[in-house]
């Protein structure tokens, strides 16, 4: 890398770039570069590997480990918006600057909103918006990102005259400031907006397994221009994981009702053993411990199968990948979140149940105690075979395979710490084994979960 | 530097298919060599078990495999690791390799344990610790396969396979003392296999040539099947 420690580049260097997709060669030795203060189009036909080009850039595809990603900060305008449709437009316009690492001032929300057209919009859900108002709230959050480096895809598809107005003066703003953009389009831009004919810094084409750059007439660096915005952004882990958990909370309490259905089955589960094998009071307290616990697992197991399914599904994986957002801060959130919104729940279920099942009320202290414990791994388990499953056909036969032979232990300590305080021991050892594997799953498998989503991502 | 020298060069694909080819054929050779050696000493030359009869004799299969089962797991996470940091197609064959024969092991361990058990203990199986945890064991190794069946990317799969593998082997002790504690919780049975400190040294070269002979094969099984994937990859 040419430039030293201390200095300003001027333009930002990228590749030598090998474009690939699904094994296949699309292009090769892709190398260009943006002066500040301008933006580049990047055109060719369909399939010729643009996104793919802006992806590696943002960090999104395996091999995209070349100094250029790590040296400019990135904000990629995707086709996926990385906004969850449950939740409501202002909060999900702090929560994506948030995890951006910039705070909002309450009274700058409504500004934004409103300069971008959508103040009526405010308190509706994100589901509720079109797809051009969609586009809208993310040139917003990308206007407000602080990022140096816009990669934007297709930012006219979908807007209409007052919104491709808007994203033109977006881009001025960002590029009289010293940003740098690039923009995969299929249409000339400065056609379409005669405005941004002064910044264009060139046009790299992508045409069968070569490209070509051509630096524009125009280029000249201004002297305001020679300095890139680079602040320092960035989210520590800390509040990365407030964060995370935060946004979990807002998604349940969209849906208040989900977050029942785990407890539900569970309950379900329980009451068929007793029309089983009978219901004499000896027999069930002999079985519950065992009975509880099993279907406690497939409760979790069911009840986390879709914990990042849309979230990879919106492209809020990617956009955190980008933003360099610690995933493993993402995994602790939401194991936390549904600890408090599936293990709690299931765990308090058992003194309905065990009443049902005739248990003097200490065993049922002792059973719901164990199962609180308990389930902080069993769902951090679960979660871990969950990202897992965004790979996979099948993904739920696939958890559950996994999933046995890892909650064996904690089904053996979690059984055995009721039968035991039945049997006359003390209550500690097994709920002692219990704690401190849920503080060490707790510790560690979000970091493995977070290698697994980085996968998925990729 | 020079240590290593040769396991680097290992790594590369065409050195590796050539290698491999040779030694699954070798290996082959001398396990079927071997086995006849080791079931004629096993059938003919070995004695009587003074508690257990002629039943024993099951012991020199059900003995190599159940040691094979375990160990294919721990040489399958060797290769794991070494996939996960270095990212080498070899090591991810071999790896996926090992995954299959270390379930067929497993499972034979089980089955033969029950053949000898059914006549000895009374009854195909007991909920022992030894046992469970070989059980459980076929399970993670069923998890695995239907881990890199399932997958549709494949150097992906390699390396998801690669973190669940390790996250396996750090499992797996948990699970065996968990076991052990159940088993002493719920006072099951508790009947040891008798006699193994006590062996014959005729019994002892008899192990040793069936081990040996296990160990041959389950090494060109996991040869010739690195070889196949191997192949597989590199025409594409």
């Amino acid at each position: 890398m040419s430039s030293s420690v201390g200095l300003e580049p001027l333009s930002l260097n990228f590749g030598p770039y090998h474009l690939q997709r699904g094994g296949r060669t699309l292009a090769k030795d892709v190398l260009f570069q943006v002066a500040a203060g301008h933006y580049i189009e990047l055109t060719g036909a369909n399939g010729s590997g643009k996104t793919t080009l802006l992806r590696l850039i943002a960090g999104l595809n395996e091999g995209s480990h070349s100094g250029s990603v790590a040296q400019y900060t990135t904000f990629y305008f995707a086709h996926q918006t990385g906004f969850r449709p449950e939740l409501k437009v202002t909060d999900q316009f702090v929560l994506s600057l948030q995890m951006l690492g910039i705070a909002v001032r309450q009274a700058d929300i409504a500004a934004a909103l409103e300069a971008a057209g959508l103040r009526k919009q405010a308190n509706l859900q994100v589901r509720e918006l079109s797809h051009g108002q969609h586009r809208r709230l993310l040139l917003l959050v990308m206007a407000k990102s602080r990022r140096t480096l816009w990669l934007i895809d297709e930012p006219l598809n979908a807007l209409d005259e007052q919104a491709k107005a808007l994203f033109a003066s977006l881009l001025v703003v960002h590029l009289q400031q010293g940003g740098a953009a690039i923009v995969a389009t299929h249409m000339q831009l400065q056609q379409a907006l005669p405005e941004l004919i002064p910044y264009l810094g060139g046009n790299l084409l992508i045409a069968g397994t070569s490209s070509d750059f051509q630096i524009a007439q125009q280029v000249t660096i201004k002297e305001k221009q020679s300095a890139l915005t680079e602040p320092a952004v960035g989210i520590s882990a800390v509040s990365s994981f407030t964060w995370s958990l935060h946004r979990e909370l807002k998604l349940i309490a969209a849906k208040p009702v989900d977050i029942i259905w785990p407890s539900i089955f569970h309950l379900m589960v329980v009451s068929m053993f007793p029309l089983a094998i009978g219901a004499q009071p000896e027999l069930l307290l002999r079985i519950a411990p065992g009975i509880f616990w099993v279907s406690a697992m497939l409760a979790v197991l069911m009840g986390a199968n879709r914990l990042f399914e849309m979230d990879d599904e919106h492209g809020v994986l990617a956009q955190m990948r980008t933003a360099g957002f610690s995933l493993s801060a993402l995994s602790a959130g939401k194991f936390t979140a549904s600890f408090l919104g599936i293990g709690i729940p299931v765990a308090l279920v058992s003194y309905p149940m065990g009443l049902l099942y005739h248990l003097p009320l200490l065993t049922i202290h002792h059973l719901s105690l164990s199962l609180a414990f308990g389930l902080v791994s069993l769902i951090a388990f679960s979660g871990l075979f969950a990202a897992l499953g965004l790979m996979a056909r099948q993904a739920q036969v696939m958890m559950s395979l996994l999933a046995f032979p890892v909650f064996v232990p904690l089904l053996i300590f979690g059984t055995a710490s009721v039968t035991r305080t039945e049997q006359g021991f003390s209550l500690s050892s097994p709920i002692f084994v219990l704690i401190s594997l849920a503080v060490l799953t707790m510790l560690t498998i979000p970091l493995v979960t977070a290698k697994v989503l980085e996968l998925v991502i990729e | 530097m020079n240590l290593i020298q040769p396991f680097v060069r290992l790594s590369s694909p065409p050195v590796f298919l050539r290698l491999s080819a040779k030694a699954s054929t070798w290996l082959a050779w001398a396990a079927v060599l071997m086995a006849l050696a080791g079931f004629a000493y096993a059938l003919f030359y070995a004695p009587v078990d003074a508690q257990q009869g002629d039943v024993y004799r099951i012991l020199y299969i059900h003995v190599p495999t159940a040691w094979m089962s375990m160990l294919l797991y721990v040489l399958a996470s060797a290769y794991a690791t070494i996939h996960w940091v270095y990212r080498t197609k070899v090591s991810a064959v071999m790896m996926r390799a090992m995954l299959p024969t270390g379930a067929w092991m497993t499972l034979l361990a089980l089955v033969t344990g029950a053949l000898w058990g059914k006549p000895t203990w009374g009854t195909y199986w007991v909920w022992d610790a030894r046992l469970t945890s070989e059980l459980i064991l076929l399970f993670i190794y069923i998890g695995l396969i239907a881990l890199a069946s399932m997958v549709e990317d494949e150097s992906k799969t390699d390396r998801a396979l690669a973190l669940f593998i390790v996250v396996g082997l750090v499992n797996i002790p948990l699970i065996y003392f968990s076991v052990v504690y159940w088993n002493t919780l719920h006072q099951g049975a508790s009947l040891g296999m008798a006699g193994e400190s006590r062996m014959a040294s005729e019994m002892k070269l008899t192990l040793l040539l069936c081990t040996l002979a296990v160990w041959a094969g389950c090494a060109a099984l996991v040869l010739a099947r690195a070889h196949w994937l191997l192949q597989l990859r590199e025409k594409k």
